[in-house]
């Protein structure tokens, strides 16, 4: 698996967050490249409505913690809104200082 | 505060009226022995400061946000004062009498207790007070520690507090404690004296501060290593071939291969297998949970049974004497719990009644709550029993009526 | 923070466990993958010889920690139980605070009266901080969940439960006399496998887990057990608190105002 491959499907993600989109992501992880994860939220981290969700995203890295894609953390199926960071499992958090104070 | 070493963690029964200074005794306790956090210290004092009022050690203590309000701890809380390598955790019981129930359940937990007693003399001993020891003794403290309070506001005399001593010796020896297991100290809660320093303007008193005493019974706490066999069982958990029967030793001891006797049953078995902590161990000792591997299946349901040696067992009845500290009424659906099963019961005849505040008998033998009888109960099957001073477990039982409680039952003598 | 005697605190769990299972008709077990209720499950082996003898349910808001999804898999497999998985969901018109406080609860309903379970099993621990003091080895919940903590029946003894309304459930909490340093000791002793959010990344850790919306982590440098205990041996801060000692005072004003003080 590519990692060029890897922004083509963060692209389709942002443009469908489907299960189906997702599973897809899940699949393509392992062998991806990539290594980490943060999780940014919107509205400083208030999660209130699940519109939020939508504005949110997770900067994902590699294993020399560079940034590589950012996706959406959020599954959307019809109108229905859930969080969608079961798909990311076997990424780790990065807990990067700077990265930390940005956000 | 120090880098945290291995404590042993003793429960401590704080006793008294809600007004002779329990909740200033612990929260001084706190600061002077280093025990309180500082962020939990300076919490109190910001809202004593919003409140207006004086810095009260009382305010760390509080976890509820209510007790602040009306200055009055609702139920039993917990606050660990530690003191060389023991932290003692003192459970503090509340005095109001309507939160009795509150209070046995919190006088249940420790052996040893400490009460709080006010020398002022418009305070002095109450009946309420009484009520507490009577209770305490029935549930299992032995070892007494009266505090003897407020000295601050009575000059210190030394004639005050020995007028509280007399007044209250002659009942605590009366309801069962022995000489030599009882402790008579003065001191001031809210100065802080004598609790653990000696204080220069207590000069008189020659014995020692109330940590010290504390520290010494704490670590005098015999263990129940001697004694017969006597196992109260849970149940029986699937394992291999006809499952183990689990429980708890209470008393004595049970090794791999010996005989032992289930009651009220009356079966005979062999130990095949003894585990403890899911390890195989020859012997399982006083304190441990035990699962057995029997060599035959018990058969019958085999909860709030006793498992004992062959020899040295209990008695099997239906019928028992209790001392029963009442706390409601007592009607036509009773039943008692006793080691995990609910047992229909029905009180037969109460022999006489009992004066908490004095431990005599009382002229009338009614059934009134706060109070206590001597009764005749019949239980609707035949269990093991034993006299409450050999073992507990088998000589305690918790009585309801409905679903009120109605009180508590120890056989004794 | 006072290290206790790990025998003892041991006992005592592994007879609550066994009570609840034993006395009950359908006990459950929450799991969080966090480091109380996996020492929970852990003592649970200890109690059924090697075997969890209860559903286990973890209630997912979806928006946990990767690293969590991966350990609940991990170790359901490695220690063979099955996890049954509530879905909350952030309703999109949820009013007020956090995400978390609101949604479980309902789904914890639904599951406890789908399967009828009459008893649950939650890790909470005593010293952390505030109403959790009070709470008993065994304590009664009526069928909304309200807790009445006035009137907690007698728990005298060793028999924890108390009658209850035929639709509420009683709350087991075998971890209740344990403290956070004697969670890791334990851990430490026993090998328990835990979550890697606990080992400090980047000179940051979790301390306590909660989903990746609200929970902070702390400045430290323990990547093992052993650097925790010794972490824990010197700190001073609360479990729960993302706060600092600046926020501390607006966290007391806060209190006071909900009581009607000001």
């Amino acid at each position: 698996m590519a990692k060029a491959n890897v922004k083509e499907i963060a692209d389709m993600l942002w443009k469908k967050p489907s299960r189906e989109n997702w599973l897809i992501f899940a699949k393509a992880l392992p062998k991806s490249g990539l290594k980490y994860y943060k999780i940014v939220y919107s509205n400083g981290g208030k999660l209130r409505k699940a519109q939020e969700l939508v504005k949110s995203y997770a900067q994902l890295y590699d294993a020399g913690e560079r940034p590589v894609i950012r996706i959406p953390i959020f599954e959307k199926d019809g109108s229905r809104i859930v969080g969608a960071t079961y798909y990311m499992k076997g990424l780790l958090t990065i807990n990067k200082v700077d990265e930390w104070i940005k956000s | 505060m120090a880098t945290c070493d291995r404590m042993l963690v003793k429960t401590i029964s704080l006793l008294g009226h809600k007004d002779h200074g329990k909740s200033t005794l612990i929260g001084n306790l706190l600061m002077l022995t280093g025990s309180a956090t500082k962020a939990r210290i300076r919490e109190a004092q910001e809202y004593s400061k919003m409140l207006h009022k004086d810095f009260e050690p009382a305010f760390i203590l509080d976890s509820f946000a209510e007790e602040r309000t009306n200055e009055m701890t609702i139920d039993t809380t917990r606050a660990e004062i530690k003191y060389r390598d023991i932290a003692f955790a003192f459970i503090d019981v509340p005095g109001h009498e309507e939160l009795i129930k509150n209070m046995i359940s919190g006088a249940s937990y420790g052996e040893i207790a400490v009460l709080l007693v006010s020398a002022k003399s418009d305070e002095g001993v109450r009946d309420q007070t009484k009520r507490h020891l009577f209770i305490s003794k029935m549930l299992g403290i032995d070892r007494l520690i009266v505090a003897v309070n407020k000295m601050d506001t009575v000059g210190y005399s030394q004639k005050r507090f020995e007028e509280v001593e007399r007044e209250l010796s002659g009942f605590i020896y009366k309801i069962g404690f022995a000489e030599e297991n009882v402790h008579f100290v003065p001191v001031s809660a809210y100065t802080g004296e004598n609790l653990i320093k000696k204080s220069a303007r207590l000069r008189w008193y020659i014995g020692k501060p109330l940590i010290e005493i504390l520290y010494e019974e704490a670590k005098n706490e015999g263990r129940r290593q001697e004694g017969a066999l006597r196992i109260v069982t849970q149940g029986v958990i699937p394992g291999t071939g006809r499952g183990h029967v689990v429980g708890r030793v209470v008393s004595g001891a049970v090794r791999t291969g010996q005989s032992v006797c289930i009651l009220p049953q009356g079966a005979k078995a062999k130990v095949m297998e003894v585990m403890v902590k899911g390890k195989r161990v020859r012997a399982g000792k006083v304190g441990e949970n035990v699962a057995l591997r029997l060599d035959r299946n018990i058969g019958a349901e085999m909860r709030g049974s006793v498992i004992t040696g062959t020899d040295n067992m209990p008695k099997v009845t239906d019928r028992v004497r209790l001392k029963i500290f009442v706390t409601g009424s007592f009607g036509r659906s009773m039943y008692a719990k006793f080691n995990g099963v609910d047992i229909p019961c029905k009180v037969v005849k109460v022999l006489r009644g009992i004066d908490v505040s004095t431990g005599d008998e009382r002229s009338s033998t009614k059934v009134k709550p706060l109070d206590a009888v001597e009764a005749e109960v019949r239980l609707s099957r035949r269990v093991p029993v034993e006299n409450y001073d050999v073992t507990r477990e088998l000589g305690r039982f918790v009585l309801y009526t409905g679903n009120a409680f109605a009180g508590i039952g120890t056989l004794n003598g | 923070m006072i290290a206790q005697d790990l025998k003892t605190l041991e006992e005592r769990s592994i007879y609550i466990i066994r009570e609840a299972k034993l006395k009950f008709k359908n006990v459950a077990a929450l799991w969080s993958m966090g480091k109380d209720s996996t020492t929970m499950l852990a003592l649970t082996r200890k109690a059924f010889l090697g075997k969890i003898p209860f559903p286990v349910i973890h209630i997912d808001n979806s928006i946990d920690f990767p690293e969590t999804y991966a350990f609940r898999e991990y170790l359901s497999k490695k220690w063979n139980f099955k996890v049954i998985v509530g879905h909350s969901e952030i309703k999109p018109d949820l009013v007020g605070s956090a995400c978390c406080g609101k949604n479980k609860p309902e789904t914890l309903k639904k599951i406890m009266k789908e399967y009828g379970f009459d008893a649950l099993i939650v890790s909470i621990r005593r010293d952390e901080h505030g109403i959790r003091a009070k709470e008993r080895y065994m304590s009664p919940r009526d069928k909304d969940f309200r807790w009445e903590y006035k009137n907690q029946p007698a728990e005298l003894w060793d028999d924890y439960s108390s009658k209850l309304d035929a639709k509420g459930h009683i709350r087991v909490h075998p971890l209740l006399d344990w403290n956070e340093i004697d969670i890791w000791r334990y851990i430490k002793q026993e090998h328990i496998p835990v979550n890697p959010l606990y080992f400090s990344r980047n000179g940051f850790r979790y301390r306590s887990l909660g989903c990746t919306h609200c929970t902070v982590a702390l400045k430290s440098d323990a990547k093992t057990v052993d650097d925790i205990i010794k972490e824990l041996e010197v700190t001073k801060q609360e479990e729960r608190s993302g706060r600092s000692m600046d926020k501390e005072r607006e966290y007391v004003m806060q209190r006071l105002r909900a009581l009607g003080y000001m």
